[in-house]
Order: C-alpha cells, then sequence, then structure tokens
C-alpha cells in the first residue's frame, strides 16, 4: 500500500514537470478559446458554466469542482456537444494539462484553514444552550423563526447567522423568560385538577370540537399538564393541546382503557386559555396518506356566500352605555357569524340531502355556548358569561341547542363527509396542571436557590453559570457589568429575587453567551483549547460544552490523542448527540419539505432516516449501511405503509428486513415523498436528489422557459416514457442522462414513498431499470443499490465527508480545503468505513483546529 | 363625514382564531393642527412577478385605464399611478433582496452585506419623532434551501440597514403589536429603569467584547451593536416620548390590547399584519413600514381563492390559460389587499388631507414575467400623494432603460432626501413621474 503511494506521488512530480506552466498559455488555452467559449462566455454561461475567465492554475485550482467537470465532459467527448468537435491531439493536450493540475496538484503547497466567522448561536443552539447553562430542560418552545440554510447547506453556516435590527429585543424577552422559569424552582408546589364531563360520564369530543379553559397561571416555568382520555370505540383517534393558541402537544390515543397521558409544558403566568381539541392529524392514523376534504369548492363557496347575511345580537338597552357587554356582544355576534357558517353548511347541505327533521339550524346555534375563549379575555366567570349569553338568546333556546347539538352534529358529519379516515370520539375524564415541574434529566436547582440570599451567593451563582454560558474561563472585566445589574435592582428593589433575575438576564443576552467567538489566535494559527472544546460541542451537540470539556481545555488534556479519542466516545454515547443526528440528517438529506401527510406520520418519515445515521454512528458502524442495511426503522404505521408485516405499537423500532425493497436512505417515504410532486412521481427530482445529495456533485439550474410534463399525469403514457421522449432533445439530454437513470430507478416508490407495481391513473406496469449512458444496467432497486455499493462507494464516502467536515466548521468549504477532504477520506478508508473514525479524523484535521485570515489567493 | 369613521370593525384584529381585545376608538379631540401631518413611506412586495400585460395600463387623468389585475385598484384610480419600462436584474433572489436598495449585487459573490434600502434612508430621517423608526412585516417565513448558488433564505427581506444587513420581517402579529405598542401597555415605565441597567450592562460586555474580536468580526459586532441600539432607543423613547411637531387628529385607544397566536386563514393574517401597518401610521408611532406578501420564489398557497395555488408555481405558467389564470388571480389579490389598506389610510382625516394623501405606497414586484424570470418592465404602482408630492392618476412610460433604482433615488427625493447616487446604480431623478 505505502509503495503504491511513493510510486504515485513520484509519478505525479514526473508530469508535474512534464508540463511547462508557460505551455499553457501558448497550447490549452486557445482550445479552451476556440471551442468552449461560445457557450461559456459571459454573455451566455450555458449550465451557468464561465469558462472565459483568466485561466491560470491558480484559477482552476481555486474553482476546482467546477473543472473537475469540465475534464469529465471533455473526456467523454460530451463536451462540445456540437461542431466543431475537439480534434483528439488538442484533446489529448487539455484532459493531460487539466488532469495533472487537479489531479496531481500538490496540496502541500496549500496551508490555509479558512476562517470560520463570529456568529450569532443558530435557534436550536440557543435553546439547548439555555437549557444546559441552567442544566433544566425547559421544553420551551422557540420564539425564533426556523433558522434557513446558509451556503454551506446547514443552518449553522456561521456566515448566515448574523442578528437582526429587532434580534435583541426577542433575546431580551425570552432571556425573561427563562430567568423567571429558573427561579420558580423556589416556588412551592401547585397544581389544578379539572374534572370533565358529568359524573362518571365523560365529556365527548368529537370532530371540530374542543374542550376550552381558562387558567390563571401562577408562575412563568414549566408545568406537568396530565391528559386523562379514552378512545371511545376501538379505532384510533387523537387530540391536541393548545396553550394561548399554540399547539402544544400531540397524542394519538387508542385502546378502549382510559389512560393517563402526562407531559410537560412551559406556560407563562397569568390568564391563559387551555383548549384540549379533537385532533385527526395528531392521530397515528395512515390511510392513503392524505387528508381529504371531499366537500366540493362549491358548496363551501355556497356557504360562506350565505353566511354572510348572519344576524347580529343587540345588546339590551339598559346595558347600552356598559363597556363590558359591549365587548361580550361583539364577541357573541362574532360566535353567530362564526355557528351561522355551521348553520348554513348544514342548510346547503339539506338542500343536496334531505333530512327529516327541521331542527338543524339549532345545530349552528348550539356553537353560540362555545364562547368560553371570552371568559379569559374578560375575565369574567364561565357562569356569568353564560348568563350573559342566556341572557342575549333566551334560555331555552340554549338548553334546546345543547341537546339539538349532539343528534345533529352526527348527521352532518355523515353528510359532509369530512374526511374519508373519520375518526371516532374521543372520551375526556379530566386534565391537570402541576408545577414547578422538573424533568428527569434536569439538575435540581435547589442548591442553588436554597443559598442564604446575600450577594456572595449572586455571585458564585452568575460566576458558576457565566462559565458554562461564555464557554471559557470568565474574567472580572466580564463579570463585573452583571453584577452590577445585580446592585442596582438590588438598590431599588431591595430584592435579592427580582436582583438575581435581572442579572441572569444580563447574563444571557451578553454578546459572550449569544455571539459564538472564533478568535484568531495570538500567535500561528492553531485556535485555543477552550474554543476547540467549544467548537466539539456545538458540532456533536449543538450546545454549550459541559463541565468535563471545560475542564479537558483549562487542563489542555484535550490536545492528547487518547483524552480527545475518550472524550468523543462519550460526546457520542450521549443523549445529546440526537441533537446532531437530527439536524445533520434533516438539513443534509433536505427532507424538512415533506408535505401532503398527518402530522404523525412526518414525524415518523423525519425520524426513519434519523435513527439510521444514529445507529451507524453510536454503534461504530460501517458508513454505507447509510445505502444498503438490511434492516431500518418503523413503527405499526409505517410498517403498514410500506407494506411490511408484524410490526406493533407507536413507538420506532429496529425492523429486520426480509427483501431489499426497503433499507437505507433511498427507500424512505421521507426522501421519496420529499423528491415527488404532490400528484406524481419527479424522477427528475429524485435523479436530482441523488447526484447532488448522495454522491456531492453540482448540477447547474434547469434553464427557464423548459416545457414541463403537468403536475398530474393524466396521459396514457407513463411518466417514464413521457421523460424520456423529452430526452431525446438534444439540449436536454445533457443534463438529463445524468440525472434522470438514477430517478428512473426509484420508479416502484410513488409519490408519498409506498411500492407500487403500476403507475396509478394509466396502470401501466412500473420500468424501474436504469440505463446509464456508460452502458451500466441496473433492474430493480436491490441491483441498483448494489451497483451504488460497487460503484459509488467514492463519490459517496468524500459526500458524507465534505458534508460533516462543513458541518463541523459552519462555514462553506472551500478550494483550500481539499487537503484535509483527502486526508479525512484517508484515514476514513483505512479504518474500514467505519463511523468514528470519520468523527474523529474531522476534529482533528487542520481547518478544525486552525483558524487564519482568509486568503483570496494561494 | 371622515371625522367618525372608525377602522372597519369586522376586519380590524379580528381575524379568526385570534383572541384580541378589540380597541375603542375613541376620537381623543384636536391634536395640534398648525404644523403639517408627516409623510409617510409604505412598500408592499409582493414575489414571482406578474404574467406579461396583466399590469399594462395606459393614459392619464379621465383616460387613465389599469391593466387587468390592477382592477382592484380602479375606485382609488386618482390615487395611483403606474410606473412602466422600469428594469431591475438579479434573477429570483437577489431582485428581492435588492428591491428597496437598487443594488446590483456582481454574479459569483458571497452575500453576506448588501447596501442600505431606502426605507432605512427615509426612516433615519425620522427618527426623532417616530416611537419606531421603521415597521418591517411578513407573512412568509425563509426558505430552506438553494436556488443555484445562492441560499433562498437571503430573498427573505427587501430591507437593508445602513450597515448593509439583512433586517428580517416580523410573521408575528402579536410581537409586531408589542413592538408597535407594547410600550404603551399600563405598568410599561414602571420596569424600565431596571430594564435599561440591564441594557447598558450588555453594552459593557459587548464593547469590552469588540476589542477583542478580529478585525473580520467587526461586521458582526456591528450588527449586535445596532440590534441593542434600537433596544436601547425604544427604551429612552418610551421613558422620553419624542416630542413632535404633529400629533393625530383622531386615534385609536389602544388599552388592555393584546393579540395573541396566529390567525386561521392567510386572507385574515395578511388583513392582520396590514391593520397593524395602518395603526402603526395612523397613531404615528412608526412613518416607513414594509410588507412582504411572501418571500422571494413563495411558496405560499392560494387554494384559498378560487383558482390559486402555488404561487412559484402558478408563476411558471408554461403558457398554459390555467395557470395564468391561476397567477393573475393571485397578483389581482396583491392589488386587492393593497387598495384595502389604501382605503382606509384614505378614510383617516388628517385635516390637511386624509392619511393616504400623506403617504407615498409603493407596490411592486422585482421580477417582470415569472415564467422566464424577465427582469425587463417590471410590475409597479406608486400611490397616494406624498404630502401634495406627487401628482398621480395617470400611467408613465420611462424611456431610455432605465433602472428601478432611479425610481428608488426619486422616492428619496419626494422625501426631500436630495442625494444625487444610490449606489452606484440610481443615478438620475425620474422626471416622468412629476
Amino acid at each position: 500500500m505505502k509503495l503504491h503511494l511513493h510510486i504515485l506521488v513520484i509519478l505525479s512530480l514526473c508530469f508535474i514537470q512534464s508540463i511547462d506552466a508557460a505551455s499553457f498559455e501558448s497550447t490549452v488555452k486557445p482550445i479552451i478559446e476556440k471551442y468552449c467559449y461560445k457557450c461559456h462566455d459571459e454573455d451566455v454561461q450555458k449550465g451557468d458554466l464561465r469558462l472565459d475567465q483568466v485561466l491560470t492554475e491558480d484559477h482552476v485550482i481555486q474553482h476546482r469542482k467546477e473543472w473537475l467537470r469540465v475534464l469529465e465532459q471533455i473526456k467523454s467527448k460530451e463536451m462540445p456537444p456540437k461542431k466543431p468537435y475537439l480534434p483528439q491531439a488538442d484533446l489529448d493536450r487539455v484532459v493531460r494539462w487539466l488532469d495533472s493540475t487537479l489531479n496531481n496538484y500538490d496540496w502541500s503547497k496549500i496551508k490555509n484553514p479558512g476562517y470560520v466567522s463570529l456568529a450569532r448561536l443558530t435557534n436550536k443552539e440557543y435553546t439547548n444552550s439555555v437549557e444546559d447553562v441552567f442544566r433544566i430542560d425547559f421544553h420551551k418552545k422557540s420564539a425564533f423563526i426556523k433558522d434557513a440554510e446558509g451556503d454551506s447547506g446547514f443552518t449553522n453556516d456561521r456566515d448566515n447567522l448574523g442578528m437582526s435590527i429587532s434580534s435583541l429585543n426577542k433575546y431580551f424577552g425570552e432571556a425573561s423568560r427563562y430567568a423567571d422559569a429558573f427561579l420558580s424552582y423556589k416556588n412551592k408546589p401547585w397544581s389544578k385538577t379539572f374534572k370533565l364531563g358529568k359524573g362518571d360520564k365523560p365529556a365527548m369530543l368529537r370532530n371540530n370540537k374542543s374542550h376550552t379553559e381558562a387558567i390563571e397561571f401562577p408562575f412563568t416555568g414549566v408545568y406537568k399538564m396530565t391528559v386523562n382520555a379514552q378512545a371511545s370505540r376501538k379505532n384510533v383517534t387523537g387530540f391536541m393541546v393548545m396553550i394561548n393558541n399554540v399547539a402544544v402537544y400531540h397524542q394519538s390515543v387508542a385502546g378502549e382503557k382510559a389512560q393517563t397521558y402526562e407531559f410537560p409544558v412551559f406556560v407563562e403566568k397569568g390568564a391563559g386559555t387551555v383548549v384540549i381539541h379533537f385532533s385527526k392529524t395528531s392521530a397515528a392514523i395512515y390511510n392513503d396518506g392524505r387528508i381529504q376534504h371531499k366537500v366540493k369548492g362549491e358548496t363551501i363557496r355556497e356557504i360562506s356566500k350565505a353566511a354572510r347575511a348572519y344576524p347580529r345580537m343587540e345588546i339590551p338597552a339598559k346595558h347600552k352605555g356598559n363597556k363590558n357587554y359591549q365587548v361580550a356582544y361583539r364577541e357573541i355576534n362574532q360566535k353567530i357569524q362564526k355557528a351561522y357558517r355551521g348553520i348554513m353548511a348544514v342548510d346547503v347541505l339539506l338542500k343536496q340531502n334531505p333530512l327529516p327533521d327541521d331542527r338543524s339550524q339549532l345545530y349552528g346555534l348550539s356553537r353560540v355556548l362555545e364562547c368560553k375563549k371570552a371568559e379569559v379575555i374578560f375575565k369574567k366567570s364561565g357562569k356569568e358569561m353564560r348568563k350573559m349569553i342566556a341572557d342575549a338568546i333566551g334560555r331555552d333556546l340554549v338548553k334546546e341547542c345543547s341537546k339539538a347539538s349532539d343528534r345533529y352534529y352526527e348527521k352532518f358529519n355523515k353528510l359532509y363527509g369530512q374526511d374519508n379516515d373519520s375518526l371516532d370520539p374521543l372520551n375526556l375524564y379530566s386534565f391537570s396542571f402541576s408545577g414547578p415541574f422538573l424533568s428527569e434529566n434536569s439538575q435540581d436547582p435547589k442548591k442553588y436557590l436554597s443559598m442564604p440570599k446575600t450577594r456572595k451567593s449572586a455571585e458564585t451563582i452568575i460566576r458558576y453559570l457565566a462559565i458554562r454560558a461564555f464557554r471559557k474561563k470568565v474574567t472580572n472585566a466580564e463579570l463585573t457589568p452583571i453584577l452590577k445589574v445585580y446592585d442596582l435592582t438590588f438598590k431599588e428593589t431591595r430584592s435579592y429575587d427580582v436582583a438575581l433575575r435581572d442579572s441572569l438576564i444580563s447574563l444571557l443576552t451578553s454578546p459572550n453567551f449569544l455571539l459564538l467567538r472564533n478568535d484568531l489566535p495570538e500567535k500561528g494559527t492553531e485556535i485555543d483549547d477552550f474554543q476547540k472544546v467549544s467548537r466539539l460541542s456545538y458540532f456533536l451537540w449543538q450546545t454549550v460544552p459541559d463541565v468535563t470539556l471545560l475542564r479537558a481545555a483549562h487542563t489542555a488534556k484535550i490536545n492528547d490523542p487518547k483524552v480527545l479519542r475518550q472524550q468523543l466516545q462519550r460526546m457520542i454515547n450521549s443523549d445529546k448527540f440526537d441533537s446532531f443526528c437530527r439536524s445533520f440528517t434533516h438539513e443534509w438529506l433536505n427532507i424538512n419539505g415533506v408535505t401532503g401527510v398527518s402530522r404523525y406520520i412526518k414525524e415518523q418519515l423525519l425520524k426513519e432516516p434519523e435513527l439510521l445515521f444514529r445507529k451507524i454512528f453510536k454503534e461504530n458502524r460501517n458508513i454505507f449501511e447509510l445505502i444498503d442495511p438490511n434492516y431500518t426503522f418503523l413503527n405499526q404505521t409505517l410498517a403498514k405503509k410500506y407494506g411490511i408485516t408484524g410490526v406493533k405499537g407507536d413507538e420506532m423500532r429496529l425492523v429486520k428486513l426480509r427483501d431489499k425493497r426497503r433499507g437505507g436512505l433511498l427507500t424512505m417515504g421521507g426522501i421519496l415523498n420529499s423528491t415527488s410532486l404532490p400528484e406524481r412521481t419527479s424522477p427528475v427530482i429524485r435523479g436530482a436528489w441523488i447526484v447532488e445529495t448522495i454522491f456531492g456533485e453540482e448540477l447547474p439550474l434547469p434553464p427557464d422557459d423548459v416545457p414541463e410534463i403537468p403536475a398530474k399525469n393524466k396521459s396514457p403514457k407513463t411518466v417514464r416514457q413521457i421523460l424520456e421522449r423529452h430526452r431525446e432533445n438534444a439540449s436536454c439530454a445533457g443534463c438529463h442522462s445524468r440525472i434522470d437513470p438514477y430517478g428512473f430507478a426509484l420508479e416502484n416508490y410513488d409519490q408519498i414513498g409506498r411500492w407500487r407495481e403500476k403507475e396509478e391513473g394509466n396502470h401501466k406496469p412500473i420500468d424501474s431499470s436504469m440505463i446509464l449512458k456508460t452502458g451500466q444496467k441496473t433492474k430493480t432497486v436491490a441491483e441498483f443499490k448494489s451497483y451504488l455499493m460497487k460503484y459509488k462507494k467514492d463519490e459517496i464516502r468524500r459526500n458524507l465527508v465534505e458534508r460533516v467536515l462543513a458541518f463541523a466548521l459552519g462555514r462553506k468549504l472551500q478550494y483550500y480545503d481539499e487537503p484535509a477532504i483527502q486526508k479525512i477520506i484517508a484515514k476514513v478508508k483505512a479504518s474500514g468505513d467505519k463511523s468514528f473514525f470519520l468523527i474523529e479524523a474531522v476534529v482533528q484535521s487542520y481547518p478544525f483546529l486552525n483558524q487564519q485570515l482568509q486568503k483570496e489567493n494561494l | 363625514m371622515r371625522k367618525n369613521w372608525l377602522l372597519d370593525r369586522r376586519t380590524l384584529l379580528k381575524a379568526a382564531g385570534v383572541s384580541v381585545a378589540l380597541p375603542y376608538l375613541e376620537v381623543m379631540g384636536a391634536g395640534e393642527r398648525k404644523a403639517q401631518p408627516p409623510q409617510r413611506f409604505v412598500t408592499l412586495y409582493f414575489p414571482n412577478g406578474v404574467y406579461p400585460g396583466a399590469w399594462d395600463s395606459s393614459g392619464s387623468g379621465k383616460s387613465f385605464k389599469l391593466g387587468g389585475v390592477l382592477e382592484p385598484m380602479n375606485p382609488l384610480k386618482d390615487k395611483v399611478m403606474t410606473v412602466n419600462k422600469l428594469f431591475h436584474p438579479g434573477g429570483h433572489i437577489k431582485n428581492a433582496l435588492s428591491f428597496l436598495n437598487g443594488y446590483h449585487h456582481p454574479n459569483g459573490q458571497r452575500i453576506i452585506k448588501s447596501k442600505v434600502s431606502i426605507d432605512q434612508i427615509i426612516a433615519k430621517k425620522y427618527q426623532e419623532e417616530s416611537f419606531l423608526p421603521s415597521l418591517h412585516l411578513g407573512v412568509e417565513a425563509a426558505l430552506q434551501g438553494f436556488n443555484g448558488p445562492i441560499a433562498k433564505s437571503h430573498g427573505s427581506s427587501i430591507s437593508r440597514s445602513f450597515s448593509g444587513f439583512k433586517i428580517e420581517p416580523e410573521l408575528s402579529p402579536s410581537t409586531a403589536f408589542d413592538s408597535l405598542f407594547g410600550h404603551r401597555v399600563p405598568g410599561a415605565k414602571k420596569a424600565i429603569n431596571r430594564q435599561k441597567n440591564i441594557v447598558d450592562s450588555v453594552w459593557t460586555q459587548a464593547k469590552y467584547m469588540n476589542k477583542k474580536v478580529s478585525k473580520n468580526d467587526k461586521s458582526k459586532m456591528a450588527q449586535y451593536f445596532e440590534s441593542l441600539r434600537s433596544v436601547e432607543l425604544k427604551l429612552n423613547k418610551t421613558l422620553n416620548p419624542p416630542k413632535k411637531s404633529w400629533y393625530p387628529k383622531s386615534e385609536p385607544k389602544l388599552e388592555d390590547y393584546k393579540i395573541t397566536g396566529q390567525p386561521n386563514g392567510h386572507e385574515e393574517y395578511v388583513k392582520l399584519m396590514l391593520d397593524l401597518i395602518l395603526l402603526g401610521l395612523w397613531t404615528d408611532t412608526t412613518r416607513v413600514a414594509t410588507m412582504m406578501y411572501g418571500v422571494s420564489i413563495s411558496q405560499l398557497n392560494y387554494n384559498f381563492l378560487k383558482g390559486g395555488g402555488n404561487h412559484h408555481a402558478k408563476s411558471h405558467h408554461r403558457g398554459e390559460q390555467k395557470g395564468i389564470d391561476a397567477y393573475n388571480n393571485i397578483s389581482r389579490w396583491f392589488v386587492k389587499m393593497t387598495y384595502e389598506l389604501m382605503k382606509k389610510m384614505d378614510e383617516v382625516d388628517e385635516g390637511n388631507g386624509s392619511m393616504l394623501d400623506n403617504s407615498l405606497i409603493l407596490l411592486g414586484s422585482g421580477l417582470s414575467d415569472g415564467n422566464i424570470h424577465d427582469m425587463k418592465n417590471i410590475p409597479l404602482l406608486i400611490g397616494g400623494g406624498a404630502g401634495g408630492k406627487l401628482k398621480t392618476g395617470k400611467s408613465v412610460n420611462i424611456s431610455g432603460d432605465r433602472k428601478l433604482a432611479d425610481l428608488l433615488l426619486t422616492i428619496l427625493h419626494k422625501f426631500d432626501i436630495k442625494q444625487q447616487d444610490l449606489h452606484g446604480h440610481g443615478t438620475k431623478v425620474l422626471s416622468e413621474i412629476g
């Protein structure tokens, strides 16, 4: 092996010497000028490629990826596609020069670790970091919009992470909520239970129904919520909990025994509205994967039109001047309007399907009773509110409505035929809140909160939290401003708690916490040890380094390869590693766009690749199990969708596969779904996805104004047949012959990832053979996977290495990263493609451990 | 008659599913009347262009005819003008990010910073007098993934700060509401001294850190400072409300005002956001606002319109009638929403004409035909009177291959900001605007 390398090195050295740099100007450049500029100059730029810039060796190296493509295209005579073709002698000359420049380049000439810029934490990193600073699981939903990917393809691209002008305003708000929640643990336990229904009879929740309760929460922080519910019949059903109009929890309910569902929720102090909503999208239902609305658009429009003329309630004369009444009546009228829409729906539908009874109007009116939300808003008790409504519409009518409602709802629903997977009602017995709640993995903050209320205690707490939050040794200069806040607030309020709270807000909005520093080393290029562990931690955990890592930095032991290896193993074994698995797989595979399935299914579809990746990396398995393992992760619902029997229950677990139709990223519903159009598969999108996401090539954008086949294939021809004709066009064939064949190989999966033998609509049999221009062929998915394992390993390995490195660094890779990439690849290969060595090689790589101002030139 | 007009009660902050304590609108009595009402600037951006010809208008005065999708604007025809034949290079992403600064980003360059947009230049002029220098709203989150070599996330904002950084639009109605009126909530002033102390301590920490970071990172620190300054400014203004030369004649009373959660339907959502703009301008809390009906390559679904669908997909209509109809329906809806905002603005009497008469509204997209990503003749409409500085009711054809940047420069002039150049691309005022 070693000998081999030596020979290679010597050979390549000879090669470089044999090519005179000046010969490029006189021999190669004129050829490119003559044959390539026509389509690839500044004006035309076909395939997004420009070749008319100053061509020097440096330029070619800096745009290595592009030129590798050029080399390949010229070599295979794909380019130029039209006359004049390259004469063989010219072709040889260009190929030889490019080949030696690109592939036999002496990378030792380049030593540039690149520069990772200072950046705010991603929103995910922020949430994780706050929780780990306090070591409390707050279960708080992020107040920030999801980050978008930067140029590296990942949301942690540091170049892309800046502060917007309004950001800090939000950070101050979040910090005060977290500070309050932290201090809430000194509160006495509080709990409240709400019994529903009458006597032993539970309340019943049906389609579109919900139970609303107004609750005064005594503090900001984590509560444990429990819901006691039962499926009324044997079918699966579900509910969703919303607090202050934000969905916080989804639960699928099955089985006829009542069960208590427990979950933590973060709630702010004060009046809150809690809604338990019957929800079909929360239920583990998967019929054909889509929630379909049978009601025709026409009917809906007719209903809305009719509902516009709703009757309004007038305020009784004696209350006219009363503001509370005005507000309440406004609310009532709103509700009536909504209800009226219901009435009209019944009316319209009754016209289509007459009912024997004519009291259907009452159904709608009964909705008026759902005025409970108003209780919270106007701080009135439910009783008062109901009285107000009863006064408004008459007591008898209220009673009548509520009785009629139940009867008519069922009929209404049958008529409405709202969804084909109509659910059974749900029985609700009770629900409760208790807090402050501390989840299992959290560390009890009592040791801080039970300290004597002195300034010294405050200083101890702040110093301790600051070391973790700032990810380094904390200097007095950094601590003093925070302690000053304590002093000022204490002076004003005389309250230790309030003063501590304010100083915690200062700590959590400090740039030392919110901004991830990547300082230039004072000497040389190697970053300091605290930054090393910080990089490690944000790479593998997406959070602040823990005490063990900080200690390893403090003692400089992190530089000992043995210690580093131990730490890496510990980090991978930790639960925090899941965060990396999730972010990395979702963003790498670009599957956040799964659509057209219920929320429940979407969750499972996203989990499947994540769990595969997790297993491979946690157990130091072969990275190519990503492509062709003999197992996958399923639960009952997903197994059913895949046509796999014998999997019972909700949780995702490892399932050994009996054949090759499933197994590996390419056969996963999440990927197959997000690379399809809503109503049909798209071999083009799937093919392009494989080329870009799995092989790591960069494809040019499709030209504007290309004729496409319709989003829904109504033709008697299969999608494949249509595409194949499309490719007869020479201008399309250039790219599509590189893309489409891979997509064809997956044609046995429909647009939501189910196995199929025939195409929907035209019932033509599926042809999933792949034929490449090179003549390589596969017939089935199984063969396709074998093909990848046999011929595409190098591409797949390099791609994975590049992606992991880009994620670890938080920046887009540049040409000067090539030597590091090659080193990592060599290490991975030597280890037998074991995942651990990929991670280890990445964190030992030159760009990971060094930092330098980026130089534009070599 | 105008005096008694109140915000449309059915639409204002009443979107289904949003619990809102509705404000009681009261005429607060005459404010200071001597001074002129201020000029306001509102930009409404929509992505993905329009179908060729659908925006074409012609004539002036009585013969002024508004083109196809502009039809909802007809009742306000006298108060708008279309500006035709302007050119705005940049493709999908760049056209959005430079819609208000007119800067042409060279190809193949990383985009981290851009140039200041005109809304910020105008906002700076008024920053002493308005509580919130500018309000930026949107209804679609930044997209994931790439458009060729450019991350789509760059197309999620049309505003850039003076240091060139993206100003992310606010998507949450309740946060937007708080940023406008949070300081008016009873008790807001009480805790302000303590908040100021916290902000001061963060300043000290940031300045200390700034000394340590490398030259390369100063710009990222600048963003942090910019953001911190805006928090500080807000606190200061809460404590010492800006002294103004003018106060609104009438004002909605905003006590106990709260929005929680997200509206149910998309139309309700958009209307709520536009109402927030109206409220902000009316109370003179802000004088500059931008609203994005969608991010670049918007994936919003307009199924709630008869013949709607995914906006970007429909913009690639491929010449099919059904696609063209949907594309037009969506464009028409943007015009309708804008019309409704303008109509309400026109009903607020400010003594010296309506609020609309005192404002300059810019409605448009950075692309022409979305199907082929055309950059010539982009759809643009200007409305309002800009405080008597704009003569509307006409369709203006600009000759000689002029750029959008020239229109942006012209708008600056309408606000008496008489700079001669906008980032090297806006070089001459469009005299045709009048």
